[in-house]
């Protein structure tokens, strides 16, 4: 088996094989273009080495995956409330990780963990008021009183 | 959570329900502007209290670019219950430009003039789904659920309740909703005036009229308010209108995952499939935004409906109020006696009769 090094932005090597590495499109199309296994790092700036490091435990978790449905609209998908036991034990981890987690996912186009990273952040949203999703997240309310009225008397179809 | 490019934050609100996206859009200002991006996915909720539906309707009216991003609609019924005083509502209504858009959409589209008549008059949710479908030309999923419900409506032959009682009711229950005790007597007065037609003594003696008055409500909550359509069958607003909707409306083809349940029993029954006549022979423009004025503001200012302006004559005023009001004005309203098509089509006056019943 092969095996390739990536380099996260904090110039910290780490060898995976080939494999796992491609889980992530961005470097499987690295690979395919440069035609053979590289004998360099290939350097991930975006992502740091704690990042880089879930990253590839995700993808050696998953490395045996069927390829995702291609129906992008298929419901299944959309559901944000299953997300398989393993991968809700792997998001545990406090919210700047799981946002670095998505962002590292988007970058390095792993679409199964930026679905999944983005369902645990809806899951986060669910069930919860305005004042408490600003409380989970930190966010301040910049809203006037006014634009508050406003904006909830908009959004009264959604509720029963 | 702002460390997250937009195009992810999307993708996040993508997979909450309407509810949670309407809070999570509340919560500040980069949220409203994210959530004001991603498809939708409604859910309707037929018969709430909280006019949901009405609401979703005036939205959509008012801004055509959120009805195109309605992907999803899922419909749940709520249905009204004599035990839950709360879920007994009036009628929405309208302001004057809405009333316009509505007509030249009801047109446009060739719904039928009962189901614009249901629609203006914020008579019954139900009609405004087909409403819906032709303001929102990317939905993709329909769900209904409810099966038990549709059950309900179609098991029962009682369809001889008259809709005066069903008025009585609605005026028992604003009366009881204001002073209590009720004015019963007020009530009766109007409930026996002459030439009323339900007389449920027929069927089942009752010893007092306030058992009488239960057990209206217990028929009507049980079959729902049974939905005249002009041959006099019974049905619902959508169930009547959903078999013909994919030969006008292109769009609606592309819904894949169609569970209606109403559908199989309709045609099974075969009548309602004939019956059905949501579609006219007319030429369906292409472009329905054509026929909205564009605005892009929501408007506030007739978010609630007056509670002041009432569709039933109250029962506090006097006697003779209420008698007149029956006898003469069917809308229930001497205000609204504009109804589009009263002058063109003579059997749009027993359409209106027959489709005012509770909101």
């Amino acid at each position: 088996m092969s095996q390739i090094i990536l380099l996260s932005s904090d110039n910290v090597e780490m060898k995976v094989d080939k494999e796992v590495a491609e889980r992530s499109i961005l470097i499987k199309n690295m690979l395919e273009d440069v035609g053979e296994t590289p004998d360099q790092a290939i350097p991930i700036p975006n992502v740091n080495e704690g990042v880089l490091r879930k990253v590839i435990e995700w993808c050696e978790h998953h490395r045996n995956d069927p390829p995702p449905p291609a129906d992008e609209d298929s419901d299944s998908r959309k559901k944000s409330t299953d997300i398989e036991e393993w991968d809700q034990k792997f998001m545990q981890v406090d919210q700047e990780m799981l946002f670095e987690i998505i962002l590292a996912a988007n970058y390095l186009d792993i679409k199964p963990l930026l679905d999944v990273g983005c369902k645990t952040v809806a899951n986060m949203i669910k069930g919860k008021s305005p004042e408490e999703i600003r409380k989970t997240f930190n966010i301040q309310n910049d809203f006037t009183p006014e634009e508050e009225d406003q904006i909830r008397r908009e959004n009264e179809w959604a509720e029963e | 959570m702002n460390a997250l490019p937009i195009e992810i934050l999307i993708q996040i609100f993508e997979t909450l329900p309407s509810d949670d996206l309407a809070r999570v859009k509340r919560a500040c200002k980069l949220f409203k502007e994210v959530g004001q991006k991603v498809k939708l996915n409604v859910r309707l909720f037929i018969d709430a209290p909280n006019y949901p539906t009405w609401k979703l309707t005036r939205l959509t009216l008012a801004n055509p670019a959120f009805g195109k991003r309605i992907v999803k609609m899922s419909v749940h019924y709520r249905r009204r219950h004599p035990n839950r005083k709360k879920s007994l509502t009036k009628y929405w209504t309208w302001n004057p430009e809405e009333e316009i858009q509505i007509k030249d959409i009801c047109r446009t589209w060739g719904l039928t003039s009962a189901t614009e008549a249901a629609i203006l008059g914020g008579v019954n949710s139900e009609s405004l789904l087909p409403f819906l479908f032709c303001l929102t030309p990317n939905v993709r999923i329909l769900k209904v659920d409810g099966k038990d419900d549709f059950n309900k409506i179609f098991s029962e032959e009682d369809d001889k309740i008259d809709r005066r009682a069903v008025r009585a009711l609605n005026t028992c229950l604003r009366e009881d909703e204001r002073w209590h005790p009720p004015n019963i007597q007020k009530l009766k007065e109007f409930y026996n005036r002459p030439g009323r037609v339900f007389t449920p003594t027929d069927r089942t003696p009752k010893d007092s009229f306030l058992d009488e008055i239960k057990f209206i409500f217990r028929c009507l909550a049980s079959k729902h308010i049974a939905q005249y359509n002009r041959y006099g069958y019974p049905g619902t607003w959508f169930d009547e209108n959903l078999p013909t909707l994919s030969r006008k409306l292109p769009y609606f083809e592309k819904l894949d995952n169609v569970k209606v349940f109403c559908l199989r029993q309709t045609i099974l029954q075969g009548e309602y499939y004939r019956f059905g006549h949501f579609c006219s022979d007319n030429e369906v423009s292409n472009d329905l935004y054509h026929v909205i004025s564009p605005s892009d503001k929501y408007s506030d200012d007739e978010a609630e409906p007056d509670t002041d302006d009432e569709p039933f004559p109250s029962v506090a005023s006097d006697t003779s109020d209420v008698e007149s009001a029956t006898d003469g004005d069917d809308n229930g309203d001497p205000g609204r006696t504009s109804e589009p098509s009263s002058k063109t089509d003579p059997k749009v006056g027993s359409d209106l009769d027959e489709t005012k019943h509770l909101t």
